[in-house]
């Protein structure tokens, strides 16, 4: 009987392409800035093209969450307090939501992009001709998406909290005024940091569970499919179990 | 096995242990600095917990590492806290390490208050020796209940006092609404002025040594007069009583008249002689012959006369003292001072009394005047009636002061 069985090696050898793809990816980032091209190109798909849906995004959740939050604090008379919820935004709904949309967004594009080029065997292609796809293909992506997912968040956070004043301003007749004040009395500046740097990590896991998913596109079409559809879950669920962790180390901090 | 499934084994070996890793992390950016461990023992920590802050005048100084508990000795301080400070931060042997509440809604930290800052610093491994606990939220929220319904309970008492004097009730309240009772005080005070202004002018008086009373006090002369008039009554007390002792006893003339028959016998036995004489000479006996011849007649003869003589000087010697005005009958007879003087004083006794009668002066007025007893009487009930209600007033009053002194 085998020490471990086939799907547990599988898992295992992902893990090492992934340690693979990540170390490689982070090692040519100074060609990717050589080749600004193509670097550009990525932050114009990552931050320009995003922008309307992440605003919409992140005004719909400032909106929703002073409405419940709004009709909770109301029943105890304290609704002045819903400030607060801008807080939440900022410690949570704000990097995982935005991750959420990149990771729909972008990641998905990335695997489905790779994954062509894969099954196009166009990666093969790129490496007859002396170029390390890993570097061509993944850095320039990975640098957007860490560069940009930071901007991308204090955008979103930005929008959820204007929405969740104009919210309370309308539903609960809160001047954004006390909003603002209840909101900024009870911000820290640490909180403000550990969110920007979550959202730096969240950008790393999107754009690499996406181009590792389209490195091992197999099966043509259907296989693109396929690996766009697990790019998204997997890059979810790796946000949801990497927010767990680094909120609990940054809470310690 | 291939390497590579291998080298993904191991990473994501490492990533477990990382991520186990972070449960029990935990404040650690003070055990990665400089610092030293201090214990102390706790009787209770309430909800302190491993990794919460200690503080020293409100600001950071480290975090509480460990927390023991042993149930086994005997002790009123059963829970071992192990604190880690930070380097440079001095706690010294007389500094207290108390827990208190972090919040109202729970939570601790261990305050670090100084005691002598002159005491050794404690360096690493060192005991804290003096250690509180704080009460927690919910001793609190008990200790408020109770405090709360004492202040309830005083404002009752207090609202049931304001209704009270809006009410007109009790002194305070009638003194505030009542007219009536303002105008008898009002007499009360005007009464106990003319009552002062009496014992005033009755003082002035005495001070003048005007009357008996006064004159007793200050007239120097008429208590030497007293005094005199009391010695002499003392020493003719005394010169009667010997007379009469003398007389008792038989001594001279008078009390041998009283006391001794031998006198009226010698007499009647003169008489007798003297009659036998006439009989004799009667009976042509001569008196002449006899007393020739009689020679123990002349020695009766010759003891009367002696007698006689005696009685007489006892007489002379009595009449020469009562001329001299020697003995009491004689200064009664010879001075008139004492009579004066018992004139005087009975003259100052009849002022007295005469003053008296007319309802002059204070005991004069308390003799005759029936106001000034009613005005008497009154003060005292208005006096007996303020005590009694400050009586009743004082503890209300005390605990009124109390609860207010407390705000």
């Amino acid at each position: 009987m085998p020490l471990l069985s086939e799907s547990a090696k599988s898992v295992c050898s992902a893990a090492y392409d992934v340690a693979a793809l990540t170390l490689v990816s982070v090692r040519h980032m100074g060609y990717a800035l050589k080749r600004h091209r193509l670097l550009f190109r990525q932050l114009y798909e990552v931050g320009n093209r995003s922008l309307i849906i992440v605003g919409v995004f992140g005004l719909f959740i400032g909106l929703i969450l002073v409405l419940y939050g709004g009709d909770r604090l109301q029943q105890f008379g304290q609704e002045k307090y819903i400030g607060l919820t801008g807080l939440a935004i900022i410690w949570e709904f704000g990097p995982v939501f935005t991750a959420f949309i990149v990771a729909g967004r972008i990641g998905s594009a990335y695997a489905a992009e790779i994954g062509t080029m894969q099954v196009a065997d166009e990666i093969d292609a790129l490496r007859s001709m002396g170029i390390k796809p890993e570097a061509y293909l993944a850095s320039p992506r990975l640098l957007a998406c860490v560069l940009l997912m930071p901007v991308l968040v204090a955008y979103a956070d930005f929008a959820a909290i204007v929405g969740g004043a104009g919210m309370a301003w309308f539903s609960l007749r809160v001047a954004p005024s006390e909003f603002f004040r209840v909101f900024f009395q009870y911000l820290e500046f640490q909180e403000m940091t550990r969110s920007l740097a979550k959202s730096v990590v969240f950008g790393g896991v999107i754009a690499i569970t996406g181009c590792y998913h389209g490195f091992t596109t197999t099966g043509g079409a259907e296989g693109v499919g396929k690996s766009t559809t697990e790019s998204v879950v997997h890059s979810l669920l790796a946000i949801l179990v990497v927010d767990y962790f680094i909120g609990k180390l940054l809470l310690a901090v | 096995m291939t390497r590579k499934v291998l080298v993904g084994m191991l990473l994501l070996g490492a990533l477990f242990v990382f991520g186990l890793a972070t449960f029990y992390v935990k404040n650690w950016q003070f055990y990665v600095g400089k610092g030293y461990q201090l214990r102390a023992n706790f009787p209770v920590v309430h909800t302190l917990d491993e990794g919460d802050l200690v503080r020293m005048a409100g600001v950071s100084v480290g975090t509480v590492q460990e927390l023991e508990i042993n149930t086994e000795a005997a002790t009123r301080y059963p829970v071992l806290a192990v604190l880690w400070i930070r380097a440079g931060v001095d706690v010294r042997a007389d500094d207290v390490a108390i827990i208190k509440l972090a919040s109202v809604f729970g939570g601790n930290y261990v305050a670090i208050e100084r005691g002598d800052p002159a005491a050794r610093v404690l360096q690493e491994g060192d005991q804290i020796t003096r250690t509180e606990a704080a009460p927690s939220v919910t001793e609190v929220v008990e200790q408020s209940k109770a405090t709360l319904s004492e202040i309830q309970r005083a404002f009752e008492d207090l609202t049931a006092i304001t209704t009270d004097l809006s009410e007109g009730k009790g002194t305070l309240g009638r003194m505030l609404k009542d007219e009536e009772f303002f105008n008898q005080l009002d007499r009360i005070r005007a009464d106990a002025g003319e009552a002062m202004e009496a014992l005033k002018v009755a003082g002035e008086r005495l001070e003048k040594g005007e009357g008996v009373l006064g004159r007793l006090i200050m007239d120097d002369d008429l208590a030497g007069d007293i005094d005199g008039l009391v010695s002499d009554a003392t020493a003719l007390a005394e010169n009667i009583r010997a007379i009469s002792e003398e007389v008792m006893d038989g001594e001279g003339t008078i009390g041998k008249l009283f006391a001794s028959d031998e006198l009226y016998t010698k007499l009647s036995d003169s008489f007798d002689a003297i009659a036998d004489v006439a009989g004799s000479m009667q009976d042509g006996e001569g008196i002449l012959p006899r007393l020739l011849d009689d020679a123990e007649m002349a020695d009766e003869v010759r003891k009367l006369l002696a007698d006689a003589g005696e009685a007489a000087a006892n007489l002379k010697e009595i009449t020469a003292e009562v001329r001299d005005g020697e003995n009491t009958v004689g200064r009664l007879l010879a001075s008139d001072e004492a009579y004066q003087k018992l004139d005087a004083a009975l003259g100052d006794l009849e002022e007295f009394t005469s003053a008296l009668a007319e309802g002059e002066g204070t005991l004069g007025k308390l003799v005759k005047d029936d106001e000034a007893y009613k005005q008497m009487t009154q003060l005292l009930a208005s006096v007996q009636g303020i005590v009694d209600t400050y009586r009743e007033q004082s503890p209300v009053i005390s605990f009124a002061g109390a609860v207010f002194g407390a705000f």
